[in-house]
């Protein structure tokens, strides 16, 4: 038996090498958040949703043996395709400036025209920039590109390193982007402008798409620090994964194959992308194949891979020095370019700049004057056409795995369950961040203001948590639209409460309900919680007593608490 | 036989001249001849092209048409007077795999379309076709340069050194002939070659494996799993980070009973001494050559290189059939890919047979949209290099040759809307190019116009489709089992497309000033709103063929300045017209209109004026029925256009339809208008569209 022993992080990154504790600790941290996106999407939709549920073809390799797994690459062009399709009537050098939120007509930051009389989503700071590659261009005074940085991270790792090192993400931060970044400018900010803090660190949440990483805005500096468009996500990456396994039919009889169409069928991802109708069609095709199974190889992650640089080219320069290359400026800043192994490239992050070699020799060019195929790059999306994104997948075969039967396409149900969507501490939900991280809380305590978002569930719902020692009080509950409800609880866990994850189901006045949703919870030993308290005092000064007060929901606009689900 | 390269040479460049513009000689007089077949497809095609050969040949001297025992048939006509030849040879084989006929299905019936080499009639090439061609001899190199060989031959090492350095050559090849180790002839056995010489010379070859299949959609509801789908592998080998130097096109293993011979074993290998792709086969004389021949055995034979493509005496035959400017070919060479496994379009495990779905090869497959930027990095290298060839200092020479790949259909792309035929949502975002030749006039000109929503309807593409019987159609000579499919490709309004390669190298003819923006701009807005197999701007091709050197721009001596002072000439014999009207006026007047220092506005007015026309059009029921039609014109023009028909290859790449052979063009003012008919001179064959299953298709 060769299960899995932990999930790494991305390329196996190691971002807190000189602090084995905490590395150590990032490391589980990174593990059992990879596990519960795991659980989740194995389960799929059992309340929503008709035929979602059953996923038996993918697996969790930290439970199935993996040790006979056939790896495959799947990988797909960086550039987002929806903008060729939307914009097709648009100049190629138009469609790039949409691309990259820097227009041709001068303009910084905004999304692409309306499409169809549509706004063009999704919505947010680069939300257009929707293949799992994010990028910004920085410019010169002149407005010729210096440098193009190119990430592929998951925004959840940022989150989870946040919550053991603060410290590290600034000097990540002032590394990636600028020195000039201060810990205050990554706080997550309520209405009133005040940090919200986070219960499991005492100190203020981090902000995903702060000043530093954000969309092109003229006159300012901001970076490509991780993944921000709201469907790149690994949690999604993972859904849309175990969702393709489920070979469906439509009409009966006929296998549902066109990657688009199965994109509906299956109900995940966004049609017409590179991305989403490719990976789901590589996976189901692998099961379609029989007596298979599939998961997301270790360490799961999104990642850059090479360009090919066979048509840049660099102008003439007498102070070239002899033998350089355009692929000299292709600088891996996070990741690593191979793991023995594994085919195709584990980078995280890249820049694309000249070298400093050649600035120190003089050079007189910047990167706006290197050409592919012949133009000159004017914008960072031209080098966004010259690679792909990739991530991994690992097909067990076996003849003693039985051949899936066929399901319809996926369907609302006409008679919903209760649906647990997401827990959360009230605060950050109510400051809509954008953290799918697991609500902690410690044995032999009570801990109040925390939020249960839930479809078609009642005001009379009784919500229990798996296993003995955690007990539920609702001590306020409000309609967030016509079918999703908020619940503010208060729970209080047992001294003697197991640690660990704890499932949550949800049952209706009437009786009626679904299986428990995973991953809800995790009940951890006291004086876990809030410990990560090594800013300045100003910093931790600014700790809302809200956190530990009760809410008072009335003069609350629930309307925009937006809830986290994996089916952009 | 050596290679006949000199292209300068004063006879053969005659004849070069000749050859280069199949449209010019062809076309002019022989339009009358041309008209009225009944569809791209028809089993009346040996006896048309006959009786167009004879016609052609009334006053020349006519070689022997005969058929050989091979199930071959071969029309050669050998045109004294400097006129382009034009004879066919198709090669139909029941089952390419020599001796298997325990093969089940044909499944690889491609069509070869040889147009004869263009040498003058020999008294003794009568008594030398009668001479066998000895069999070959395993595990040796031969080459067999279609067009030049009779036979194939094995090579002496002196011209190994020369012309094979290519990675396949040098790491394969040339180490392991005469027994000197593994001669591969399979997929595997390559695969496992290269992967040994790139191990065990530390060269870290990265390999990546594509397939195409132009029935690959086709559901086992429409055709069994192990029914014809043309599928093919291309493998790639080369080092990690940079463009491929091999490419593999096999058929995969899987789609043959186990120990069967592979039915094609094709290699491009790109050689750097020559800067120029070389073609290899596995074949024998049986497969190559319509001479007596025996012997079974087949070996690696090398067919050529990359100038062989335009060389007079092998244009248009054996690989350069389909590489027509002697590099690489993929058709669909962006988004969506309607016949690869590519992001936008899976092939299925369950259409495709079990066997191919346990190959390791197709589950580690790489999408198109990979192999796309291999292509392109490889197109614009060999542009580049083609240029840059003919380019010394100032001096430029070959410029017939250049200014063809802007006057010219050369060859095609096929581009296609991303919605599938089969939906339910408008057809959205039809190619530009397919409109007017946006990737050089917007992409390289960076002219500014206006270019409209270009979507069809639903209702009215699904009507059209329907009252115009469109349908995929199988038959056994394709590939066994008949079988057909309702409906138009997979993804919709699929269509030729000026080509990547031809845009490239229009760029390259203004990087390397050969020629300028302006220059440009005023052959393309010729008839510009064809971007395509246009006759108006190929008659164009007349005056380059006139200028034998040039200075690069800007100088007197440049080949804009010679090529206008030669139109010049020849429109001041013309009745004047009104520019006012620009589009009605004779081609030399359209581009004399446009050549000028004002070419930017003039273009932009005229452009705007017809996309304008077309966006009002577009959106109406009529217009779609229009824009529909000349997508199928468009079509039939690629399946008859004289050397880039020998790429349509298989029967399944495009739809019948009730509209038969129609040829039709856009004016102006986005109507469209009858276009002469002409027909592929290369090409006869059994037509599925004249199939009794396409027929009672009709009927129902």
């Amino acid at each position: 038996m060769s299960v899995l022993s932990q999930f790494d992080p991305p390329a196996n990154q190691n971002d807190l090498p000189s602090q084995p504790e905490k590395e150590q600790l990032l490391r589980a941290e990174w593990s059992k958040s990879v596990n519960r996106w795991t659980e989740a999407a194995l389960l799929g939709d059992p309340w929503t949703s008709l035929n979602d549920k059953d996923r038996n073809y993918y697996f969790n390799p930290l439970e199935t043996d993996v040790a006979n797994g056939t790896p495959a690459l799947i990988s797909w062009i960086a550039f987002p395709n929806r903008i060729l399709v939307a914009f097709n009537n648009s100049s190629a050098m138009e469609q790039m400036g949409f691309a990259e939120g820097r227009h041709v007509d001068g303009t910084f930051g905004s999304p692409p025209p309306t499409a169809d009389g549509k706004p063009y989503g999704p919505r947010g700071p680069r939300g257009w920039q929707d293949e799992y590659c994010e990028w910004i261009s920085t410019l010169d005074s002149a407005g010729r590109i210096t440098q193009v940085d190119f990430t592929c991270e998951n925004p959840e790792y940022w989150f989870t390193l946040w919550r053991v090192s603060p410290e590290t993400v600034l000097s990540l931060y002032k590394k990636l982007v600028s020195p000039a970044v201060q810990l205050e400018d990554l706080f997550l900010l309520d209405a009133n402008k005040t940090p919200v803090i986070d219960r499991a660190t005492g100190l203020p949440a981090y902000n995903p798409t702060n000043k530093w990483n954000n969309q092109p805005s003229a006159g300012a500096t901001t970076g490509a620090v991780h993944l921000i468009s709201p469907p790149n996500t690994l949690g999604a990456e993972i859904y849309l994964a175990a969702a393709a396994t489920l070979l469906r039919d439509k009409p009966a009889g006929t296998p549902v194959t066109d990657p688009d169409i199965l994109i509906h069928c299956s109900s995940y991802g966004t049609a017409s992308r590179n991305s989403d109708p490719h990976i789901g069609a590589t996976v189901n095709n692998a099961i379609l194949g029989g007596q298979a199974k599939a998961t997301l190889q270790n360490p799961v992650g999104l990642y850059i891979q090479t360009p090919d640089f066979s048509t840049y080219d660099l102008p003439s320069d007498s102070k070239l020095p002899a033998g350089a290359q355009p692929s000299d400026c292709w600088q891996i800043i996070r990741g690593q370019e191979s793991i023995s192994g594994f085919e195709g490239n584990f980078i995280l992050h890249a820049r694309f700049a000249l070298p400093q070699s050649w600035i120190d020799a003089g050079v007189s060019f910047t990167v706006s004057d290197i050409t592919i195929e012949g133009t000159p790059i004017q914008f960072g999306a031209q080098i966004a056409q010259t690679f792909q994104i990739a991530l991994r997948g690992l097909v067990l075969k076996s003849s003693a795995i039985p051949p899936e039967l066929h399901q319809s396409c996926v369907e609302e149900n006409p008679n919903p369950l209760p649906a647990p969507q997401q827990i959360q501490d009230l605060n950050l939900l109510l400051a809509n961040t954008t953290s799918n991280a697991v609500t902690k809380v410690e044995q032999g305590k009570t801990t109040e203001n925390i939020a249960l978002v839930a479809a078609f569930s009642d005001p009379g719902a009784t919500i229990e948590f798996s296993g003995s020692g955690v007990t539920v009080k609702v001590t306020a509950s409000k309609p967030i639209s016509s079918s999703s409800r908020l619940y503010v609880l208060s729970i209080t866990v047992a001294q003697d409460a197991p640690l660990g994850d704890r499932t949550l189901l949800l049952t209706n006045s009437n009786g009626t309900h679904g299986p428990a949703a995973p991953g809800m919870l995790e009940v951890v030993a006291p004086g876990t919680l809030g410990q990560v308290a090594h800013f300045e005092a100003e910093a931790v000064a600014t700790a809302s007593a809200e956190a530990a007060g009760q809410f008072d929901l009335s003069g609350v606009d629930l309307s925009k608490i937006k809830v986290k689900t994996y089916r952009y | 036989m050596m290679k006949p390269t000199q292209f300068d040479e004063q006879d053969k460049y005659k004849e070069f001249e000749e050859a280069r513009n199949p449209w010019g000689n062809w076309m002019a007089d022989e339009e009358s001849h041309l008209s009225g077949f009944p569809d791209i497809y028809s089993d009346d095609a040996p006896e048309l092209a006959r009786d167009f050969t004879e016609k052609r040949t009334e006053t020349t001297w006519r070689h022997r048409i005969y058929v050989s025992k091979k199930n071959k048939v071969m029309l050669a006509v050998v045109l004294v007077e400097l006129t382009f030849v034009a004879a066919l040879l198709y090669t139909h084989r029941t089952n390419t795999s020599s001796g298997s006929s325990s093969v089940p299905y044909n499944r690889y019936s491609r069509r070869s379309r040889v147009i004869p080499r263009t040498v003058k009639a020999s008294a003794t090439l009568e008594a030398e076709e009668e001479e066998p061609c000895p069999a070959v001899s395993g595990g040796q190199i031969y080459r067999f340069v279609s067009g030049i060989d009779r036979c194939m031959t094995q090579m002496a090492a002196a011209e190994i050194a020369t012309e094979l350095n290519d990675p396949w050559a040098t790491l394969v090849l040339r180490q392991n002939a005469g027994n000197a180790g593994p001669w591969p002839d399979s997929v595997a056995e390559i695969v496992n070659a290269i992967n040994a010489a790139s191990q065990s010379q530390n060269l870290n070859y990265q390999q990546n494996s594509y397939m195409i299949g132009e029935g690959s959609q086709v559901p086992v509801s429409i055709a069994p799993r192990d029914g014809n789908r043309n599928l093919r592998y291309v493998i790639a080998w080369g080092p990690a980070g940079q463009t491929p130097v091999i490419f593999l096109s096999a058929a995969p293993e899987g789609v043959q009973p186990p120990g069967a011979p592979a039915p094609f074993l094709q290699i491009i290998a790109f050689d750097p001494q020559k800067k120029a792709f070389n073609y290899y086969q596995y074949v024998n004389n049986n497969m190559v050559t319509d001479a007596p021949a025996s012997g079974e055995v087949k070996t690696w034979s090398w067919a050529g290189d990359s100038a062989y493509a335009r060389n007079p005496q092998t244009i248009g035959q054996g690989c350069f059939g389909c590489h027509l400017n002697g590099s690489l070919n993929m058709k669909e060479l962006t988004p969506p890919w309607n016949n690869w496994q590519s992001t936008q379009n899976a092939i299925s495990s369950a259409n495709i047979p079990l066997a191919v779905t346990q190959d390791s090869l197709f589950t580690g497959l790489q999408g198109a949209d990979k192999f796309q930027v291999i292509f392109q990095g490889a197109q614009f290298n060999f542009a580049r290099n083609l240029v840059g060839k003919s380019v010394n200092g100032n001096d430029v020479s070959n410029v017939p040759e250049l200014l063809r790949r802007l006057i010219v259909t050369t060859t095609v792309n096929f581009a296609a809307s991303q919605t599938r035929s089969q939906a339910t949502s408008d057809v959205l975002a039809l190619p530009k190019d397919f409109f007017i030749y946006d990737s050089v006039l917007s992409g390289v000109l960076s002219l500014k116009y206006t270019v409209p929503q270009l979507n069809l309807a639903r209702a009215d593409y699904d009507a059209f489709l329907k009252s115009n019987h469109f349908a995929l159609v199988n038959t056994a000579s394709n590939g066994s089992p008949d079988y057909l499919q309702p409906g138009d490709t997979f993804f919709a309004f699929y269509v030729p497309v000026p080509a990547f390669e031809d845009t490239k190298a229009i760029q390259q003819l203004i990087q390397q000033k050969v020629v300028s923006q302006q220059f440009v701009a005023a052959v393309l807005m010729v008839d510009f709103q064809n971007p395509v197999f246009s006759p108006t701007r190929a008659s164009l091709m007349q005056y380059a063929e006139r200028i034998s050197a040039a200075k690069t721009v800007p100088e007197q001596a440049d080949a804009p300045t010679q090529f206008a002072a030669l139109v010049s000439q020849a429109a001041s014999g013309q009745p004047p017209c009104d520019t006012s009207q620009v589009f009605n006026c004779t081609a030399e007047q359209q581009f004399l209109f446009y050549y000028d220092s004002d070419w930017q506005a003039r273009s932009v007015a005229q452009i705007n004026r017809y996309t304008a026309s077309v966006g009002s059009r577009i959106v109406s029921e009529t217009g779609v029925k229009d824009y529909l039609t000349l997508a199928i014109s468009r079509r039939v023009q690629y399946a008859n256009y004289p050397l880039v028909c020998n790429l349509r290859e298989f029967d399944l790449q495009l739809p019948c339809t009730s509209l038969g052979n129609i040829f039709v063009q856009m004016n102006v003012d986005g109507t469209l208008s009858p276009q002469q008919n002409y027909r592929c001179p290369t090409f006869s064959g059994p037509s599925p569209c004249k199939s009794q299953l396409y027929q009672s298709f009709l009927n129902q």
